[in-house]
Parts: C-alpha cells; structure tokens; sequence
C-alpha cells in the first residue's frame, strides 16, 4: 500500500462520513477559482457569508493548486470548490453549551492529536459538520476586542486563521468540536480534536490537554 | 329590509337612510383597504379579535388557573437576532442593519404562531396529545421527551404540516361565528389588560377600551405587520375568539401543547415561515426559538395545567424576574431555598392589581426589564453549570483520597498551628463539608439529593455531561465525609483555641454560599473581607498545588492550595443544585415555556397553600351553624350562644417525593404539611330578654373577634379586652420572648336605627318568634360575607365588541348606565337582566338584538328590587316586527342569570327565526 496511514485515518472516519456522502457531493457545485497568488498553498479553506437566491448563506470554499489529482479535483472537477453550510440547530444565540464551550474555552476543553490529510478534512467538513471560523456569525461569546476562536485556534494548531469542524446530531445540533483546522503558507493544516476528558491518560494529575499543553503537579 | 337602492317600495327618507348606509360601507370598504395597505387591520374588525375580557377576584383567579388560556402574551427579545445582524455587518461585511434584522424577526415569529394556530382552529393541523389524538404521537413525543433525539417527531409532523398545507389551500367560505385568531403586537399597557390591574372595570375603563379599539392609530398593530415602535423587545397577543368553550375546557392545555410543538417545528422547518423571515430564511432558523421567547397566559387561566412540582414551580417563579430591578428573587441565592420554600413565605397575596407594573406605560420597556433580568439569570446559571462541567471534568482525575492526605501533609508541612491564613482556610473547608453532609445541620441545607435526583436530568446539552455532574455532586459528598474524622480532631486542637480568644484563624476564606447559609448564625462582623480572586485562590501556599503549564502559554493556575481544590469541589456541588433547581426555567430549552407570571395562585392553588372556596364553603357552614344554634337556644330563658368556627390549617412545609415519570424522567413532586390551627370558639348571652335592651356579653378563645352578636349594622357601644399571656418564644440565641393574646371579652349594646326593629327582637320572648329572630341574625352574617369581594369568586366580564358597539352608537361615549350590563360580558341595556337574555339571544341566532327590556314579576305592586326575581325580557331585532319574549329568573348581586322558557314572538315574520334556533339547539 502507498498512503497506510492515510487509509488508517480514512477508515476511522468512514463511519461518520458514510451516512451523507451521496447528498453532500450534490452540494457542491464548481466555481471560477481566483487569481493565482505566488507561493501557491496545496488547499485553502476559507468561509464568507453571501445573499444567494434572496436568502444570506453561509459558504464555505476550498481552492486548491493546479494539480490534477487534488482534493478539488478530486471532489467537484475544479480547482476550487464551494458549500454551504448545513442547518445549524439552535446555534445562534447564547442556549447551546457545546457553542458556548468552542468558542470560549476550546483550548482548554479540547486537545489536538494526530493530523488529517485533506481528502479526509473535506469530506468531514463537508458531510458531518458544520464549520466555525474566528468571523463566525454563531460567534455570540467574543466581542470585536476578544481574540476569541483565533485565539483558541493558534494555540491549538499554530495559527489565528482558520476554522474548527463541529460535528452535529441527528436534530442537527452541535455536538462537539472534531477537527481544528489552521491555514498556513502552506497550505492547511489539520488535527483531529479529542475532549480532555475523554483522554485515555492514567496519572490523574497530568492530564494531557493538548499536545503542547499538560496538566501538571509542580 | 334589506337595503336596495332602487327599490320602488322605500320612501324618501328610507332612500337617505340606504344611501347613507351605502355610503358608509363603501367608505368603511375604502378605509379598510387602505388600512390593510398600511399594514394596519381593517377599523370594523380590531374590537372582533379581541377575546372578552375577563376581571376577577383573587379567588376565582385562582379557581381559573387551572382553565386553559383564552388570551396567551409571547414576550419576545430580539437581542440575539440584532447580535445576528451585528455579526454579520462587523464580521463578514453583510449590508444589514440590527433594525431590520429586529423587525424581521419580530414579523416571523408573529407569522409563526398565527400559522400553526388558525391551522389548530380550522381543524388543519391535529392535536398531538389528548383523547382525541392519534396514540402515535404519545410514542414520538416520549421519545423526544427522553431527548433520545427527535427525528420521529419531527418526521411526523412534517408528515401532517403538507397535509395542513394541502387543507389550507381548499377554497373555504368563513362563518360570521367561527373560532379564529386575533393576533396583535402590544405597544402600551393600556384599559385592554385592565384585567391585570383590577378586578372590577370602571366606565373609565370601558371608555379607553373602545377609544384603542374604534381608533386605530392608538390601538394595537398585526403581530406580523409593521410597526413604528422598536422590535427590540416586543409583546404578542394572541386571542383565540369564537372558540367552541366546553369542548376548548377539556381541550385547551392538549392545545397550547400542539401550538408549542408545531411552532418551535414551523419556525425550522416550514416553508410558509421561511418565507415571512426573508432575506434571513437560512439563517433565522438556527435561532433557538424556545429561548427566545415566553408564552405567558394573559390573565389567570393557564397554558400548561399547574402542578406542584419542582419543575413547574420552578418555571412559575420566572414571575419575580418580571418585577422591577431590585426586588430580589430565589434566582440571586447562591443556595435557593426552591420556589416551593419561596411559595410558603410569600404566602397569600394581591393579584390582578397590576403587581408587575402592567397598570401603564410601555410594553417594550416593561419587556426590556424582564427580558434583562430573565437573561442575567440565565447567564450566571449556564455559565455556573460550564464552570461545574469544567471542574468535573478537570477534579475527577484527583480522587478524594489524594487530596485528603495530601490537606493532612500540608498541615504538617506548614506548621498549621502558626500559619493563620492556612488554619482559617481549613476552617472554612471543615465548616463547608459539615454544612452539605452533617446530619445534624441538616436543617441548614435545601433537600439537595432530592432535587439532583430529578433536576439534574433537565440540565446541560451535552448528553456527557448529565452523567458528569452526578458523579461531581457524588465526589463532592464524598469528599465532604471523608474529611470529617481529621475536621473532628482539629475541632478539638487547633479550632479549640478560637473559643480562648486566641483568634489563631477566622472565616475570611469561607465560601459566600456557605457564609449564606450561616449567616443567621454566625457573627461575622471580625472576618476581614476578601476579594473574590484571593478568596478563591486560599492561603498563599509557597508551590502552585496543581495547575496547567504550557509551552506556548502562562500556565493556568487550578488550584493554589489542596484545601482551594476541596473548596471548588464543594463549590461546583451547591452551582449544580442551582442549576438543578432552576433548570426548567433557565435551562432545557427543548420546549417553549410557558409561566403563569400574573397569576400566583397558579402554584398557590396547586400546591393546596390557598384554597378558593375556603371563603365560600365557611359561610355556607357558617349559616347552617347559626341557624342549627338558634333553633337550639330558642327556649331558654336566657339565650346562649355557641359558634366554632374551624381555621384553616396553615401550610408550614412542603414534603417531597421522586416520582418516575412515563417519558422516563423524574419528578420531584411537593406535598403540602400542614399545621392544624385552634379552632375559633365563641360563646355570647344575648342580655335582651333581661335588659330590654339589644345588649349582650361575648367571650372568644381568640383576640380581635368582632362583636356581631346581632349580625346587623347600626350604632354599637362596645367594650373589648383581649386577654393576654406570655408565650415564650425562644429566638437562637434564646433571649427574646414574645406577648400574644388568646382570648378576648366583650360586651356592648346595639341599635339599629335605621329599622328599629332590634329592640323588640332582643326582648322576644323564648319560642319560634326568638328562632325567627335568630335566623336573621344568621342570614343578615351570611349576606355579609357573600360580599367579600376578594375571597369568593367573582367574575366581570367585558366584551370589547360590544364596548366598541356601545361607543360608536353613543357618540363616540360609553354612557355610564351601560356600565353594569358591559361590566357582565353583555351588549349595553339599562337592565342587566334584559342584557343577558339579549345576548343569549344574540348567541343562538346570530341576530344583533336592538331592543331589550324587561317587566319583573310584582314589580307593579312594589316588591323589592333585591335578590333573585323573574320576569318577561321583551326583545326588538331586525328581520321580525314584533316582540320577542322570553321569561328570565335573575339576582343581579350574585349575578345569576337563567333563562326559563324559550323564546316566543305573536308576528309571522318571527317564526323563521325562532324556528332556526330551534333548529340549531
């Protein structure tokens, strides 16, 4: 096999994706990708809000590079690619714990493991999730002063721009934060996001929060 | 007649009259378009969609509690749809405006409810629960109810809402009588929720009433039309008119439950709603409608039967948050007692006198105030239950046997006997974990266990965190226990020296919930205040006991000490309670609330505190009493009376008990205890026989009795003495004792001047003519108290049709004779008798009735006016050239109304309509 650890990733995530892969491909649609830029990232994530039909929408795109087998390629025939975001319930407003959790204490609560390739990220962004960035409208816990989801976002994976993946229920409410998402020069870079309770960890007082932070007895 | 134009029959002056009429429809045509252009309802149908409008005593506010509401209040708060806008106009440079989004969103959410409930009235949409109900919803809804997710719920009403759409879409000719809907925004407290400040209309009242309703630019506005005041905070009335009222009796809770359940569905899901949101129709759906708005019952009726449960209890106490800044409320304690406790000691108390200040003023204000107050305990609430979560989750990785051992090695370490900041902090710890654990303190602490038993299956959205906040609430308990053997031993060495003025520690780190809790007890005065940061971080412990460190970060302190984890432990135990207790009301935003806010006797009834027929039945036990002794006491030579008058028993505890509920969840239900009160007994000689005189002696077991010997007015000389004697009542500290009387003497003469009768019924002689006397003693004390207008129920009912009517045929006044007949829910006629045979009339034919009068049976031979009479009602209506007559039996005091016969008339041209009102009965 070329890619195992790729395929391994794939398979633990195929249980969440499988459900809604058929719809979801429906959903995107191919778009005129933007001018080059010099130093050519392999993906860009990105999410803007957009009147669409009479109605405003939450859009996410992917743009990739000019490679014929990339992930956009690969997912709308293009070199960028566009969806939008799925119903959200009640996550506007203050009610939702599992928002309110994000996007005030998300490093704290969560820590970053292993990274995803980016077959893998789009497609759980795409078919489980819905997908918060530091300019999320959802974002009722940050004022314009806070370094809010950025903030959260550099400690976990390195940088203030990108976005965190948030898996959802059958109702379509949040549940918990999957995948933290960091744009890079590079291109982006993904981690798979675990609970700091849900840790497998035995010492009681040094609790792995993340993969950079610990809990320790001085 | 019917008025056409060119008939060859009319007259001149009839001509005038049918073009005048003409005119005026055509005119009333024209304004009503023009209206509806406006976004305003037509002039002729803003009186038609209020429903009446019901005053009522204290008692029968109560009794109607458990009656499904008529009138329902949506009180709304567009804070998180303007933070929408915000967002998007500061973030992701949308052109919006938080005004537009506000308005918008006001529109949709009044476009919501006035979509699923004239589909409920027109029979397009089923009820979900109920008698009638198809038993698959029972299954859904438990199922939702489980919040084992609601996809089959959901699914089904889906199902029924195409098909309502299909049914909507059928062409229907509506009926003059049919149930519908009046939907409107309310912008100012005005006489049309008078029903909320009093209990008896005034013509004042009806006057204003008519002005907002025949005057369109002061009156209310569509709930989903423009307005040109602020949508920010906004108020919703929904009247429900011409419903079918026996059949809504049994069926109204059934249907405020269906209303909740398709709206909070339309407003995700449907179309139609979509549709009315406009440019937001993506994104307004996200909002969580049951957080966003209240459904308050407008008046005393109910939207959801009221039981005395913690709950329920719980969701009714929202009232206090309606009052205005200031006025404290359970939701502020650290430790709230539980809105049962609360229920107790507010006790009886006004209602319908406009007590959340609904007399005047803006309802946009008013809703601000609450909507502010309501938000701040929600916020403090969800951010106690995350910062629980929190510490469980962070705590649950130290076990208590650690963090026990390593307090014990920390004395020793720090030489406790000479470090005071740590000796006080440890006291505090061993005064808080005695606090939640001790039996012996039991008396300090709410029903704890009980309440996270039930309530904490109601909090958090997070389906892990339910398990995580019992097993906190187990650690901290746990933790409290074990520290108590080594809490003992310090009580008997280091805290020991406390009691010789030594002064080696005080109480400046002890936890404001526990300082609460001990405030009736302790002195506190000595303890240096701390600020919340160093209270919380404890005695300056040399080494950070357990934080986070980080590469990238300063580390994050959890815990300075041992003893301050102990401390946030116990701390997220008392925040879980509270959320617990308040969950229904602040948390578990899977269903819209509902709360009886302006009706306290909801509880106060439901929990058996106040019983509404008290008064009732006491009078009516009252009078058998008397007249029993009268009979009695007739042949003596010297009358002597006995009375003894059983008080009600006061309600001095609430005992609990989990019940299992169908859905799977619990509840913790209340029982009232109750503490039964001394009977009043009085015994009184009536001296008339011996001093020819209406003078009498009087004894009562109890002070303040009034002297009624005689049971009738007029000029009393009196003397009274109220026997006292000391009752020590010991206080905590044991030095006070307080005085009561318990009993009472008097005796005195009266002469009733106005009949002059008294004196020689007092010199009766003993036989039927004393029993006589005797009896009306009994029944003069009985007419009395049937007019207590506070404590038996009393009902005035105003139909803003008819006020509206009444204003306009009166040249833009209600005439003040028309009071009493529009005070009863009837059409204004000088009679109130003749009134309500109009409108029974009126009810059965559809006819309007122009004419009423009535002759009274003797009233010609001048029998009195008082009490129940008979008589002829003669009624004038258009379509029949005679007289209508019926007879009727009436007692305008009590209000009593009964029609005994039905409706003749001697013309031809009548019969068609009697005949169809026979036909419909």
């Amino acid at each position: 096999m070329k890619y195992p650890i790729q395929l391994l990733i794939c398979l633990v995530f195929g249980l969440l994706i499988s459900l809604n892969q058929a719809e979801a491909a429906k959903k995107k649609k191919p778009i005129v990708p933007p001018p080059p830029v010099a130093t050519t990232p392999d993906l860009q994530l990105s999410q803007a809000v957009v009147e669409r039909d009479g109605n405003l929408k939450i859009i996410n795109t992917m743009v990739c590079d000019a490679s014929p087998v990339s992930v956009c390629q690969k997912e709308c025939g293009s070199t960028a690619c566009e969806w939008a975001e799925p119903a959200c319930r009640d996550c506007l407003g203050t009610g939702s714990e599992v928002m309110r959790e994000i996007f005030s204490r998300l490093s704290v609560s969560y820590r970053a493991t292993s990274p995803i390739d980016n077959a893998t990220l789009i497609r759980t962004l795409v078919q489980s999730s819905i997908v918060l960035t530091p300019q999320s409208p959802y974002d009722y816990y940050n004022s314009s002063q806070d370094p809010g989801l950025a903030g959260q976002l550099q400690i976990l994976c390195g940088s203030a721009s990108g976005m965190v993946g948030v898996l959802r229920d059958e109702d379509s409410r949040p549940t918990r934060a999957i995948v933290a998402v960091c744009n890079t020069p590079r291109g982006v870079q993904a981690r798979i996001l675990e609970r700091v309770d849900e840790s497998t960890s035995d010492a009681p007082l040094f609790l792995k929060l993340t993969t950079e932070l610990e809990m320790r007895k001085p | 007649m019917p008025c056409v134009f060119f008939s060859k029959q009319r007259t001149k002056e009839s001509r005038c009259r049918c073009f005048a009429k003409v005119f005026a429809t055509l005119a009333l045509g024209l304004l009503s378009i023009a209206a509806k252009a406006a976004g305003e309802l037509p002039i002729e149908d803003l009186a038609k969609q209020f429903r009446p409008i019901e005053f009522t005593s204290r008692s029968q506010c109560s009794i109607n509690s458990s009656s499904p509401a008529r009138s329902v209040l949506i009180v709304g708060d567009g804070q998180d749809a303007g933070r929408l806008a915000f967002n998007l106009k500061s973030k992701s440079n949308v052109d919006v405006s938080e005004v537009e989004a506000l308005t918008v969103y006001r529109k949709a959410i009044g476009a919501t409810f006035k979509l699923v409930v004239e589909r409920l009235l027109n029979g397009e949409l089923p009820l979900i629960s109920g008698v009638t109900a198809d038993p698959e919803w029972k299954s859904v809804l438990e199922s939702c109810d489980q919040q084992k997710g609601c996809a089959a719920l959901e699914s089904k009403i889906s199902v029924v809402w195409r098909d309502s759409i299909r049914k909507s879409a059928l062409p229907r000719t509506r009926r003059a009588g049919e149930a519908r809907l009046g939907c409107h925004k309310i912008n100012q407290f005005s006489a049309l929720h008078g029903h909320l400040n009093t209990s008896r209309p005034t013509n004042a009242d009806l006057q204003e009433i008519a002005t907002l309703l025949v005057e369109p630019e002061k009156g209310p506005t569509a709930c989903d039309a423009e307005s040109n005041r602020s949508d920010r905070h906004f108020l919703l009335q929904l009247d429900l008119v011409s419903i079918g009222e026996t059949s809504f009796e049994k069926q109204g809770f059934d249907f405020w439950t269906a209303v909740k359940t398709y709206a909070a569905w339309a407003w995700r899901n449907s179309p139609e709603v979509k549709a009315s949101m406009g440019r937001f129709g993506t994104l307004f759906p996200n909002l969580a409608l049951e957080e966003e708005i209240l459904l308050v019952p407008n008046g005393c009726r109910s939207v959801s039967l009221p039981r005395c449960e913690l709950q329920r209890l719980s969701l009714d106490a929202i009232r206090e948050l309606a009052k205005p800044p200031g006025v404290p409320s359970g939701f502020e304690k650290s430790i709230p007692e539980g809105p049962q406790t609360d229920l107790i000691e507010r006790g009886a108390r006004g209602v319908n006198d406009g007590f959340l200040g609904t007399r005047s003023g803006s309802a946009q204000e008013w809703v601000k105030n609450f909507a502010s107050r309501f938000n701040e305990a929600r916020w403090v609430s969800r951010n106690k239950l995350q910062a629980a979560i929190r510490q469980a989750r962070i705590l649950e990785k130290l076990p208590n046997e650690t963090l026990v051992k390593d307090i014990e090695s920390d004395l020793s370490e720090f030489k406790a006997s000479q470090n005071m900041t740590l000796v006080s902090q440890m006291a505090a710890v061993c005064l808080e974990a005695r606090i939640l654990q001790d039996p012996t303190l039991k008396a300090l602490r709410p029903d704890i266990e009980s309440v996270l038993a039930t309530g904490g299956e109601f909090v958090g959205d997070i389906n892990q965190s339910r398990a995580g906040l019992q097993k906190v609430a187990a650690s901290a308990i746990d933790l409290a226990k074990r520290l108590h053997p080594l809490c003992e031993t310090l009580e008997k060495s280091i805290f020991q020296s406390r009691s010789t003025d030594k002064r080696s520690y005080n109480w400046s780190f002890l936890s404001d919930w526990a300082r609460e809790r001990m405030g009736s007890i302790f002195a506190f005065d000595d303890t240096p205040l701390l600020d919340a940061a160093t209270k919380r971080r404890g005695w300056e412990r040399p080494q950070v006991y357990l934080n986070l460190a980080s590469s990238t970060q300063a580390p994050i302190e959890i815990c300075r000490s041992p003893l301050a984890c102990a401390q946030q432990t116990f701390k997220s135990y008392i925040d879980i309670y509270y959320v617990s207790t308040w969950a229904a009301a602040l948390h578990n935003a899977r269903k819209i609330k509902d709360s009886n806010l302006f009706n306290p006797y909801a509880e106060l009834t439901a929990c058996k505190i106040y019983d509404p027929w008290y008064a009732t039945d006491r009078a009516n036990a009252d009078l058998t009493q008397r007249l029993i002794v009268a009979a009695l006491s007739a042949p003596l030579p010297v009358p002597l009376y006995f009375e003894s008058r059983e008080n009600r028993p006061k309600v001095v505890a609430m005992k609990s008990s989990i019940t299992p509920m169908p859905d799977g969840n619990k509840e913790l239900r209340f029982d009232s205890q109750f503490e039964t009160q001394e009977s009043k007994k009085t015994f009184f000689a009536d001296l008339g026989p011996i001093t020819g005189a209406p003078c009498a002696i009087q004894y009562s077991n109890e002070m303040n009795v009034p002297f009624q010997v005689y049971g009738i007015s007029g000029v009393t000389i009196n003397y009274c003495s109220d026997g006292k004697s000391v009752s020590s009542d010991v206080a905590d500290d044991g030095s006070s004792s307080k005085t009561t009387a318990k009993h009472s003497i008097c005796g005195g003469c009266t002469a009733n001047v106005s009949s002059g009768f008294s004196v020689a019924a007092y010199s009766a002689p003993p036989g039927p003519l004393r029993f006589l006397f005797g009896a009306m003693r009994a029944f003069s004390l009985y007419s009395n108290a049937t007019k207590d207008n506070v404590n038996r129920p009393i009902t005035y009912t105003v139909n803003p049709e008819f006020v509206a009517d009444t204003y306009r045929e009166n040249g833009k006044q209600v005439p003040a004779s028309c009071t009493d007949s529009l005070s009863q829910g009837f059409r204004c006629f000088p009679d109130a008798c003749a009134a309500f045979a109009a409108n029974d009339f009126e009810q059965r034919s559809g006819l309007r009735v122009r004419e009423s009068s009535i002759r009274y049976d003797g009233e010609e031979n001048g029998f009195p006016s008082e009490g129940s009479r008979s008589g002829l009602v003669g009624l004038r209506t258009d379509g029949c050239d005679s007289e209508i007559l019926a007879r009727v039996r009436c007692d305008s005091s009590k209000r009593t109304y009964e029609m005994l016969s039905d409706y003749s008339a001697f013309s031809r041209l009548c019969k068609p309509i009697l005949n169809s009102m026979k036909a419909a009965k």
